[in-house]
């Protein structure tokens, strides 16, 4: 399995139709799969160690400690729409470990026909509990609390997340 | 960014007022008022918080501190410039006539409120679309939440005043009043989330399932009682919204031992 974050629940799940007869993805959540090179970063998510590592990768490379959404990927589905997932690139994300870092991985060659089932098979997975993920804030920090000092170098981390995790400039608590 | 003609007009109501340019006088050590009605004239926009915050205390500039030359100090609407207590035993005439010299400051302060709020306001149609077109990445800064916040750092009762008026302007548009939302919950400290509380809850009562999930984001960072309560009862458009909202609720729950 891979994971994908997302920013808004409500473009997944339940998303405003599109007013028209044949309808298919809502244009607005495919705005939330913005391609880069052709390629969407996901992490890899084989158990839930695996998910706290994404959710600390995630949660370091951004400005806030806020909520984290998540959907879950068989990589098996997404050879049927010959989606390829490759190791091709180490995540980014200031002060993980690079055990962590190396589980990032990415969908790649992407176009306008495997986007559009790429979109319409998250919306599936949003709509199954079993697939979705939603790490509150407190989650989120319960989980960097929780590797500080072992997959996380606390002197890396960025100084606006090390405020809000009350941690010292030097990384301690 | 250039002084539009009706900044440079407030700029130069400001330099006509003596109290303000014996303030500025005295705290940027200018050398004579030529010199900084020079530097008022040049004053770019990111100074305007600064003259504005000069302006607003100027409520305290009549208490002259002791070490401070009362020559260069004199406040101007008393017939002395001198400041005094009220006698109880004075008349109401004479009360009166105190009371009207004291609100002369709380009068410059509404005027330097109104004025900001006017330029908010000329910002307004720009503000909109820049939020329109501005996806809300979780966690992450964009070029709204820092336009609002530098906005916040120049005037924040006023900068709230002015986001209630474009949320409530805006109610039927689910991409306006979402943005706002994440804009309060990256920007607004708990502090002040009494005064911004009725947003939140206007969005948790949203039929738009979008509010409500930006209404929740709000509700996890203050975690107060009252946010709580707006969330309970409450009936989700979406089943994961609600599950986030849940979890949110559950830990409100034990963290404020309701």
């Amino acid at each position: 399995m891979i994971l994908r974050k997302i920013d808004a629940i409500t473009k997944w799940n339940n998303p405003k139709s599109v007013n028209r007869p044949d309808p298919t993805v809502p244009g607005d959540t495919l705005s939330e799969l913005k391609t880069k090179e052709n390629k969407l970063s996901v992490w890899l998510a084989n158990s839930e160690e695996d998910i706290e590592d994404a959710v600390v990768a995630l949660s370091l490379s951004r400005d806030d400690t806020d909520r984290l959404c998540l959907l879950l990927l068989d990589e098996e589905k997404l050879s049927s729409f010959d989606i390829v997932v490759l190791d091709d690139q180490e995540g980014d994300a200031q002060g993980a470990s690079e055990e962590i870092l190396k589980k990032h991985r990415n969908l790649v060659e992407l176009d306008h026909k495997r986007l559009g089932q790429l979109a319409e098979y998250m919306i599936q997975q949003a709509n199954d509990t079993n697939n979705r993920k939603t790490f509150s804030e407190v989650k989120v920090k319960n989980i960097l609390n929780k590797y500080k000092g072992t997959k996380i170098e606390p002197q890396k981390v960025k100084k606006n997340i090390i405020r809000k995790l009350n941690w010292n400039e030097d990384g301690n608590t | 960014m250039a002084t539009s003609t009706s900044q440079t007009s407030f700029y130069q109501q400001l330099i006509d007022k003596q109290e303000l340019t014996n303030k500025l006088y005295l705290s940027w050590m200018s050398p004579n008022i030529e010199t900084l009605t020079k530097r008022l004239k040049s004053i770019e926009h990111d100074t305007y918080s600064e003259v504005l915050k000069a302006y607003s205390s100027m409520a305290d500039l009549y208490r002259v501190p002791d070490y401070f030359d009362s020559s260069a100090f004199t406040r101007q609407d008393t017939k002395d410039g001198v400041v005094r207590e009220k006698d109880p035993n004075s008349s109401r005439e004479e009360d009166d006539a105190i009371s009207s010299n004291e609100n002369t400051s709380i009068s410059d302060i509404n005027v330097a409120n109104q004025q900001f709020r006017q330029y908010l306001d000329s910002q307004t149609k720009d503000f909109i679309r820049t939020l329109t077109w501005t996806d809300f990445e979780d966690g992450m800064e964009n070029d709204v939440t820092r336009q609002v916040g530098k906005y916040m750092g120049q005037n924040r009762y006023v900068t709230y005043c002015w986001l209630h008026k474009i949320f409530n302007d805006n109610r039927s548009k689910p991409n306006i009043t979402s943005g706002i939302l994440r804009t309060l919950a990256m920007v607004v400290n708990k502090n002040d989330a009494d005064i911004m509380l009725t947003l939140v809850t206007s969005g948790i009562a949203s039929q738009h399932s979008e509010d409500q999930e930006a209404a929740i984001m709000v509700v996890e960072k203050w975690r107060t009682k009252e946010c709580l309560e707006a969330l309970l009862n409450t009936t989700f458009g979406s089943d994961w919204v609600k599950e986030y909202a849940m979890q949110v609720v559950e830990e409100l729950k034990e963290e404020l031992a309701v």
